[in-house]
């Protein structure tokens, strides 16, 4: 009488187990998709602080960036891209592209103090970013040129808050001259 | 009528190959998510990290964990994407991590010294001589490491571990036997895999560069 309900209870077990099992390996399937997506499809991701103003507000916007122009280097001055920061390697950053290997890059070193401008030109395999706001943003007139390896993605779209849904394809360029 | 009975084949026929392609390609996903998250077989190449590596090619395993949960130190050896190429993966060894004071030869001459910058690593190929590394480009930030070295696979033939026993002595030279007459043997052909560890402790990095100012010192 024992064995048969240790049989019985067994069964039930044995089914729950697989249909538990088949559950949690459909999630993780779905995840894994995802997770390659977010990699090297598009993701989306939230962005707050001073030094994309006017562009990205202070307290967090939502856009949407694109992994595959990175990879197959189409990028060009004027993207806003995504990369991971050279000084603390687990913080991803969001600055305007402007300039690329061997451009000549003319920047304002300290804008609230002088107005002395500096040029560069970008070393082989690097890139030069900066923020919209350069009042207040760090960028690479502090840390130099950035390897182009550390770039992550081109933000092409803003979709959170909802009044300021729209495409962010060059529309609002530096002007290169300055 | 065979026009609806070719469409009934069809459809089975394409289901199958549906089926198989997805088995296919889970289980590429499978291998690209443990490539790039877990461990990986890499080729490596070039003479810049002798005699640790061959020159002209070891297959190393690297770990792809350590460097996204900050564990590379001084004395690793590591895959590191080039600041220069950035389609270039290089091997070279951290000698220097954020905040270390580096020294290094310009030529043999004149050394110069530079403190490593905050998020970044001081890199160098163990053959300074045929090296290109950051005392060419500089500090590598840390966000470049693609993962950490910790094994090497390498293939020996026979002619240089013999397992047989060797042939009763006919003289009384000690037994050895010429790699020919080991290559043409039965059991010719063996593959031996070796580990050895590669994260040196970090008073050793340093007795790296004591090692080569004494070498440098007396020219």
């Amino acid at each position: 009488m024992v064995g048969l309900i240790g049989r019985l209870w067994n069964l039930q077990y044995k089914s729950i187990v697989k249909e538990a099992s088949g559950k949690t390996l459909a999630v993780a399937k779905f995840f894994c998709v995802l997770h390659i997506t977010n990699t090297y499809l598009c993701t989306f991701a939230l962005a707050y602080g001073p030094s994309m103003i006017p562009t990205f507000n202070l307290t967090g916007d939502m856009f949407l960036a694109e992994r595959l122009s990175i990879k197959f280097g189409k990028v060009g001055p004027g993207d806003i891209v995504l990369l991971r920061s050279p000084e603390s390697p687990r913080k991803v950053m969001v600055k305007r592209l402007l300039g690329l290997e061997s451009h000549s890059v003319t920047y304002v070193v300290d804008p609230m103090n002088s107005d002395r401008c500096d040029t560069i030109v970008v070393p082989k395999g690097h890139v030069w970013v900066e923020g919209d706001n350069i009042y207040n943003s760090r960028d690479s007139r502090q840390f130099g040129p950035v390897p182009y390896s550390l770039l992550e993605g081109k933000v092409f779209c803003k979709i959170w808050p909802p009044k300021e849904f729209g495409s962010l394809m060059k529309s609002g360029m530096k002007d290169p001259d300055l | 009528m065979r026009l609806l009975s070719y469409m009934g084949q069809w459809k089975s026929a394409a289901k199958e190959v549906l089926d198989r392609t997805a088995i296919v390609a889970k289980f590429l996903c499978l291998l690209h998510v443990t490539n790039n998250y877990l461990c990986s077989p890499t080729l490596v190449y070039g003479p810049s990290m002798l005699p640790t590596l061959n020159l002209t090619g070891d297959v190393v395993l690297a770990e792809h964990v350590s460097h996204r949960i900050g564990k590379v130190g001084t004395g690793d050896v590591v895959l590191v994407r080039s600041p220069v190429d950035p389609r270039r993966i290089l091997t070279k060894r951290v000698v220097g991590m954020e905040g270390d004071t580096v020294s290094f030869y310009v030529d043999p001459m004149y050394s110069q010294t530079t403190v490593v910058p905050k998020g970044h690593v001081w890199i160098q190929g163990d053959n300074t001589y045929a090296s290109s590394d950051s005392r060419h480009f500089g500090s590598v930030p840390y966000g470049l490491i693609q993962g950490k070295v910790f094994f090497r696979v390498s293939l020996f033939y026979l002619a240089y571990t013999h397992p047989t026993p060797p042939p009763p002595p006919t003289h009384t030279h000690t037994h050895t036997q010429t790699p020919s007459s080991i290559f043409f043997q039965k059991n010719w052909f063996q593959l031996q895999f070796q580990f050895r560890k590669y994260s040196i402790p970090r008073n050793e990095a340093c007795f790296y560069f004591v090692r080569i100012d004494g070498i440098m010192e007396m020219f």
